[in-house]
């Protein structure tokens, strides 16, 4: 499959995790609107009858406050939020039905770098680091790999989506090169997930993306402490792309131009609406404080203040788009799921 | 449900979780579980000789939660979902617990761990612990002699892949779950059980922590199928499902299910009695008995020759030049060379045969150098594990050994003096004599227990204590 020594191609991946370039202004800001619309999806999904489901079970879980279920009140252990958030992320995305085949980062990685960014306390540049790494990993392993995944029935989703939440947990940890590798290699274990098809209405998809987000956050925590995860997460011979994939998948495309060409930059959920596309249709769309708001843009935000219509104010709400619009020069990320959180829990 | 040989699988394994009871098990197999809850507490606790427990401790301890359930060793208690997490990682992570050589799976590891969480956190009494073992020990291996051979040539785990299904009829046996929810948690559990054998080739540990995965796996999913959360009953067996879609093509259902209840797989279960891989042992058993005979001093031995199976005994002896000096611990427990010449040097093959200066040790290095070894198909003709072993003298005197079936296997069984003397090897230095003693004696009576938590409440060890984690 491979041409490039075991090894290669997982280091040449959490390198530029570590060192990550600079991202590109157009993925910076689709990545913003990918918090905003998960936050609303998260938000809508938790008063639905699957997401309800997952949220019974998700309150009478225990321990550590770290993180916020996105789109609710409730707070948990950074691995336990980042599987409700990814659970309710994906029900309230397409209301649980059969997933896509492109990559859907929103609903894995998302969940787990917010979760992680959240615990640690980032601040909305390194948030933004974490989900860039994750997102074009998870976008070059689909491109790569996911229809050979997907051909044997299953979902490159969840399966390459558990470990670029690891490479993007890592990332907002600031962990190395060696140890983002290393949560890549513990994250192959945790890679799971079928295309079969769920009963009608049932929150079991969602599981399986939750599993995937916060296997993520997981195997970034052990890293972090110096567990030793496969090298060769991605290429090697009994590794992710080999077990899951087909023959003619190749590792060495997941790392061609890395880091010059953005793969993420295009290829999101929210179906190439790409605000700096279009920079002259700025008129009339609510997030005052924003300078340019585009026409693509003002569409995910009204989706947005649908979503969460009824759980918090039009203040309360406009405050949550205008941070996280301006996510780069927020000083610690919580302080926008929190703002969500207090509106939401009254 | 009304079940008929068209059934999905997971409705019919669902349905003998639901129904088996411990009034269904015989005596003999009741003995034979606590032999292995036995032998499974004790390489967990054995696992404080690996470098990773104290990384899960910290995260599972430093969560906090609800104390609901221990964590081996540490003594601490957390929620039951955290604990099996916890628990799981130590019960596989030496590599050093039970084995079905036709399933190439440990069953307990995942089990256990899963069960005692709940039966602590439920106030579960003992004779509920051995059937929902049993049912999940049953589940596992029966799958892996469906489905483990095409797992592990497709990279999967089949000790995570199978364990976590197992598990799952486990933790629904143990809370005397109905079939569908059984059903529907197996479902689910198909959407999040994975684990590959990556580790194994480049001696990392992602594998230390299959076990674990595999119990939360099933902790999670009966969690959500008891909150109503309901799952495809094809998702096990059908063309897509899991089984298909981890490269074992289209699995019959219906060997699997045959004489669920009648025929029990824990009786072809293999212990241990080495901590190293088990296509070793039969080597250094040979090799054991020889060094015992003290027919040539070791360091006079000439040459040592071995007749290995091209299947797995090949692999065991080559490249050569690594085999016969390992580079790591974990190397060193897949060689013939090292294992064989350091059980004919030191009369034992024990833990300490696996630390770093035990690799520097020149006399074993030594003899491994003078091992040679033939290819011999006879050696993989069952799954008893055969093995062939031949010492020469400098007179050219040659001494052979053979077996046709390693200690441990079915055949040539541990007996239940023998699977105390391993506990007794794996806890040393790790308990107290009170503690090693009273586990001992709670789990020989482990049915007539109405309360378990005495068992986990003595696998308290000051060495799990120093980590420095929140314990």
């Amino acid at each position: 499959m491979t041409e490039l020594a075991a090894g290669f191609v997982s280091m040449a991946v959490a390198v530029f995790a570590a060192d990550m370039p600079t991202i590109p202004r157009s993925l910076s800001d689709q990545l913003k609107l990918e918090l905003l619309d998960t936050l609303g999806h998260c938000a809508a999904a938790s008063r639905g009858a699957a997401g309800e489901q997952v949220m019974g079970v998700m309150r009478e879980r225990s321990g550590s406050e770290e993180a916020t279920v996105l789109g609710t009140s409730l707070r948990l252990p950074a691995r336990d939020a980042a599987m409700a958030s990814g659970a309710l992320a994906h029900l309230g995305g397409n209301g649980g039905a059969r997933p896509a085949a492109g990559p859907r980062p929103s609903v894995v990685v998302l969940p787990a770098v917010m979760a992680t960014a959240e615990r640690v306390g980032a601040d909305g540049h390194r948030t933004l680091r974490g989900l860039a790494a994750g997102y074009e990993l998870h976008t070059r392993l689909v491109v790569a790999a996911g229809a050979g995944m997907a051909s044997r029935a299953i979902d490159p989703n969840t399966v390459c989506g558990a470990v670029a939440a690891a490479a993007g947990a890592a990332t907002t940890m600031e962990l190395s090169a060696d140890e983002i590798t290393s949560a890549m290699g513990v994250a192959i274990s945790m890679a799971s997930g079928l295309l079969y098809e769920s009963p009608p209405g049932s929150a079991a998809s969602g599981l399986a993306v939750g599993w995937a987000a916060a296997g993520g956050v997981l195997a970034a925590e052990l890293a972090s402490r110096g567990f030793r995860g496969c090298h060769a997460a991605i290429e090697g011979r009994k590794a992710l792309l080999r077990a899951f994939s087909d023959e003619d998948s190749s590792a060495d495309d997941v790392i061609a131009d890395l880091g010059v060409r953005w793969l993420s930059d295009a290829t999101t959920s929210l179906g190439g609406s790409r605000p700096g596309d279009d920079d002259d249709e700025s008129a009339g769309a609510p997030g005052a404080g924003v300078d340019r708001v585009t026409a693509a843009t003002a569409k995910l935000v009204e989706r947005y203040y649908d979503n969460v219509r009824g759980v918090v104010t039009e203040q309360q709400a406009q405050q949550v788009v205008d941070q996280v619009l301006t996510l780069e020069a927020q000083a610690d990320v919580g302080g926008i799921v929190a703002l969500h959180r207090d509106a939401a829990s009254r | 449900m009304a079940l008929s040989s068209n059934s999905p699988l997971a409705e019919r394994l669902a349905s003998f979780a639901a129904a088996t009871q411990y009034s269904d098990l015989r005596p003999e197999l009741v003995a034979l579980v606590k032999l292995h809850v036995l032998d499974t507490l004790g390489v967990a606790l054995g696992a404080s000789r690996t470098s990773s427990w104290p990384m899960m401790l910290d995260i599972v301890a430093g969560q906090g939660g609800d104390e609901e359930s221990t964590l081996f060793g540490a003594g601490t208690r957390v929620p039951a979902a955290s604990a099996a997490l916890f628990n799981g990682s130590l019960t596989h992570a030496l590599g050093f617990d039970d084995t079905h050589l036709e399933a190439l799976l440990h069953p307990f590891g995942a089990i256990l761990p899963a069960v005692l969480a709940v039966a602590e956190r439920d106030r579960l009494d003992g004779s509920k612990v051995i059937a929902a073992v049993a049912v999940g020990a049953e589940v596992t291996c029966r799958l892996g002699i469906a489905a483990g051979r095409a797992l592990v040539q497709s990279a999967f785990q089949p000790t995570a892949v199978c364990g976590s299904l197992g598990a799952v009829t486990a933790v629904g046996s143990a809370r005397g779950l109905d079939e569908e929810i059984i059903a529907n948690a197996l479902g689910l559990a198909a959407s999040m059980a994975g684990g590959l054998h990556e580790s194994t080739l480049d001696g990392t540990w992602t594998k230390q922590v299959h076990a674990g995965l595999a119990a939360h796996v099933a902790m999670v999913a009966i969690e959500f199928a008891e909150a109503g959360v309901t799952a495809s009953p094809g998702v096990l067996d059908d063309v897509g499902g899991l089984l298909d879609a981890y490269g074992c093509g289209q699995i019959d259902a219906d060997p699997i299910a045959e004489g669920l209840g009648s025929i029990w797989q824990i009786d072809d279960l293999a212990i241990k009695v080495y901590p190293t891989c088990q296509g070793v042992h039969s080597y250094v058993d040979l090799a054991l008995d020889l060094a015992e005979q003290n027919h040539v001093p070791p360091d006079e031995i000439e040459r040592v020759l071995v007749r290995v199976g091209p299947l797995a005994g090949v692999g065991l002896c080559e490249p050569r030049s690594l085999r016969a000096r390992p580079q790591t611990t974990y190397a060193a427990e897949f060689s013939i060379p090292y294992c064989v010449a350091s059980a004919l040097v030191n009369g034992r093959l024990e833990f300490d045969a696996f630390t770093p200066a035990s690799l520097e040790d020149e006399r074993v290095i030594a003899l491994a150098h003078k091992l040679d070894y033939v290819v011999d198909e006879a050696m993989d003709e069952d799954l008893s594990m055969r093995g062939w072993l031949q010492i020469q003298s400098p007179a050219g005197e040659l001494f052979t050994a053979e077996t046709d079936a390693c200690r441990g296997t079915r055949a040539n069984p541990l007996t239940a003096a023998g699977i105390r003397a391993k506990f007794h090897k794996c806890v040393a230095g790790i308990l107290s004599d009170e503690s090693e003693a009273l586990i001992g004696e709670l789990v020989g009576q482990l049915d007539s227990l109405t309360d378990i938590t005495p068992i986990v409440a003595a696998m308290v060890s000051p060495v799990f204590a120093r980590s420095g984690a929140p314990v």
